[in-house]
């Protein structure tokens, strides 16, 4: 499937944003606009594994969608393969769309109860008007045997299902047009524990298989760190850093890239574990009228003058990571600034002094 | 039963908490009866904090609903004994529950936004536990609410006390739950799920918040949740139960460093983790969870355990001891996992 210039991204992301009119609660009010996206770039090279982290109202789910197409941005431009997503039309949007699929979050909600398995996995194949009936059939026997279903499933409905084998389901109808771009929003998080691990190895092996380029929308970063390539963490509608699973993981450089990973509780009774003492006060504000400067200021410990007035650029670091914060360092991951100093003290770090950076100066 | 503040807390003596024996219960559905809890025992010491740890359907939440007489009208308690502090709760009359619930025994459910009144001010759901039980008057009782929302963290409580739980957040409406649950000072606490809705960031702050109150007031916490980072950060001690029953139990340290159980030691190994060398992929349980339904005779995991051999089809196989642990320890399950390999 793929296509003519392997060298450009597959998916270029610039300058999003997707926002919402609240209904008014009164005539005489004007309707407030939720941000739910505002401004947010990136891309997608053939064969990435995407993963957008965050917690929820920080847009990552809105943004999947404006990818997919599902709705209109306010503003930048999404282009796949070159093609504005929001400008497409008649035969090319349909073209668009078979190359462009998403797994949903819950197996439950996400499957016709009433339709056969057979014919959900076969609907968006005729749809698109792809092949013969029989054709299709044949193509159900493939997809239920590349994700792991009996081939008797096609003639059962979903309820026979337990969760896990409903998500297989679902991921073998979002295979079936043979896309180029899947859209993973959430695709293990309403599962069992001892079944996710089943779904996340499949998915790992599908899109090696298929060569797949695939965004996964997570909140779990543990998640993330099995199955992503490059990692970007969203806060309030907007990107806060982005970089290779192994420098995010490894060396966090944007402080709320630190304080989500450090409130992961770890499953070791040994482990020193503070999270809930040095975590984030406070809750994530409202998108409707999110904070000046820096959007993450207020729960930031680290935060100073600059960040209540001045919106941080995305900086792009020397190995490619781009980090939207004043303070973070290069090659210094993990390390602030010293001027920083501003209500508490930044706890806990071992290795040596910090000196100015100047990038205050 | 009523006591009046102040507080007496050294009586919280050397006497278990609560005491569970044998208890089994069934909910009848239009498919069938589902046993959700089979035979199940587990005493908890005062002050102690106590993980149950399982998956959808393994009963843990029937467990919690058992222990505070809140059951649904389609489920039972078909056996076995509930003792809190002396005090039987299987068969009490309605009287004797709610004498007991709030005072004794308190709940916190995973989800805030259904559990508190959302007609009725945080403030008054607050002190209602206090002025039923300890016969709080009204003035002291506000007074009293609005420490207690300061102790839990919530920010501004005066002007708190009179919102609704829709004007709150999700993390704060948690904490305001926490505090209606531990208004009256209960021995044991329940807190089933209390932090799966949640967002990580505030999952910490929640956890946290629920091991300060418990080593303040004494009280033992029963912590009920799948996620096994919570466990491991917060309990003294673990039970591990699937498809109705417990299938390992022992102190936190020990079910972590060294599981007996296959299921146990799937969850572990299945688990995605941060700390895990990168690359290195999850090794997955085959098969899915019991619903419930079907009778087992044998070993209900043994469907989906690599160790599995004919004699885990014939019987359940009782808790005991395991070999080389400490004295607490205990695993169903007749292979040694340390020694036997996998039988596939």
């Amino acid at each position: 499937m793929s296509t003519e210039n392997d060298a450009r991204p597959l998916l270029e992301v610039d300058d999003l944003a997707v926002t919402f009119e609240l209904a008014a609660r009164s005539w005489r009010w004007k309707p407030q606009v939720l941000r739910a996206v505002d401004g947010v770039s990136f891309e997608l090279r053939r064969g990435d594994s995407f993963a957008l982290v965050g917690e929820s109202g920080s847009g990552k789910t809105t943004t999947g969608r404006a990818l997919l197409g599902l709705y209109r941005p306010a503003r930048g431009s999404v282009r796949f393969d070159g093609a504005e997503v929001s400008k497409l039309k008649g035969a090319e949007l349909k073209r668009f769309r078979s190359r462009a699929q998403m797994i949903f979050q819950d197996p439950y909600a996400s499957l016709n109860p009433r339709m056969k398995v057979g014919a959900i996995i076969a609907e968006p194949l005729r749809a698109h008007g792809a092949g013969s009936a029989r054709q299709r059939r044949d193509r159900v026997q493939e997809m239920l045997e590349l994700v792991g279903l009996p081939p008797d499933a096609s003639n059962r409905f979903p309820y026979a299902f337990s969760g896990g084998q409903r998500q297989r389901v679902g991921i073998a109808r979002a295979l079936a047009l043979a896309p180029d771009f899947v859209v993973a929003d959430e695709p293990v998080s309403a599962l069992d524990v001892s079944v996710q691990a089943q779904i996340l190895n499949l998915l790992a092996d599908l899109r090696e298989e298929l060569s797949l380029t695939m965004l996964f929308i997570a909140h779990n970063l543990a998640v993330v760190r099995h199955i992503a390539t490059r990692v970007a963490v969203m806060y309030l509608g907007q990107l806060v850093e982005i970089g290779s699973r192994d420098e995010v993981f490894s060396s966090p450089a944007h402080p709320y890239t630190r304080a989500l990973l450090r409130a992961v509780p770890p499953p070791d009774p040994g482990a020193d574990w503070s999270g809930g003492k040095v975590s984030l006060r406070g809750d994530i504000p409202s998108p409707v009228s999110p904070p000046s400067g820096c959007r993450f200021h207020t729960r930031c410990p680290y935060a100073a003058e600059i960040c209540r007035t001045e919106v941080p650029e995305m900086r792009t670091f020397m190995s490619g990571r781009k980090v939207a914060c004043h303070f973070a360092v290069e090659g210094r991951a993990g390390e602030f600034a010293s001027r920083v100093a501003v209500g508490e003290a930044p706890d806990e770090r071992s290795h040596g002094g910090v000196e100015n950076r100047g990038i205050l100066s | 039963m009523i006591e009046t503040q102040p507080e007496d807390l050294s009586d919280r003596g050397q006497a278990p908490a609560l005491v569970v024996q044998g208890l089994s219960t069934v909910y009848g559905t239009s498919y069938g009866h589902i046993r959700a809890v089979r035979d199940v025992s587990f005493q908890i010491e005062a002050g102690e904090a106590v993980g149950i740890v399982g998956e959808t359907g393994s009963g843990k939440t029937a467990i919690a609903l058992a222990l505070l007489g809140l059951l649904p009208r389609n489920g039972r308690i078909v056996g076995g004994e509930i003792s809190l502090g002396g005090v039987s709760l299987v068969n009490a009359s309605t009287k004797r529950l709610r004498q007991v619930r709030g005072r004794r025994i308190a709940m916190v459910f995973q989800d805030s936004m259904t559990s508190l009144d959302p007609l009725m001010p945080i403030g008054k759901q607050i002190a209602e536990g206090m002025a039923t039980h300890l016969g709080t008057s009204a003035g002291d009782a506000k007074q009293r609410a609005t420490e207690l929302l300061e102790e839990v963290g919530v920010p501004d409580p005066v002007t708190r006390l009179g919102q609704y739980p829709h004007q709150l957040s999700g993390g704060l409406r948690q904490r305001v739950a926490i505090a209606v649950a531990i208004a009256a000072n209960p021995d044991v606490l329940v807190a089933d799920e209390p932090t799966t809705a949640l967002d990580v960031t505030i999952q910490a702050q929640v956890l946290d918040l629920l091991e300060r109150e418990r080593q303040r007031r004494g009280m033992a916490l029963i912590l009920i949740t799948h996620d096994l980072g919570v466990v491991a950060s917060v309990t003294d001690r673990v039970i591990v139960m699937y498809a109705g029953r417990v299938v390992e139990a022992g102190p936190t340290e020990d079910i972590f460093r060294d599981p007996r159980h296959p299921y146990t030691l799937g969850l572990m190994n299945s688990m995605p983790r941060l700390d895990s060398p990168l690359g290195v992929r999850p090794a997955a349980i085959p098969g899915s969870p019991p619903t419930g339904y079907e009778a087992v005779a044998g070993c209900p995991f043994a469907p989906r355990c690599m160790w599995a051999r004919s004699a885990c089809l014939d019987e359940y196989p009782p808790l005991k001891h395991v070999a080389e642990a400490s004295g607490d320890h205990e695993a169903a399950c007749l292979v040694d996992v340390r020694t036997e390999g996998p039988s596939a």
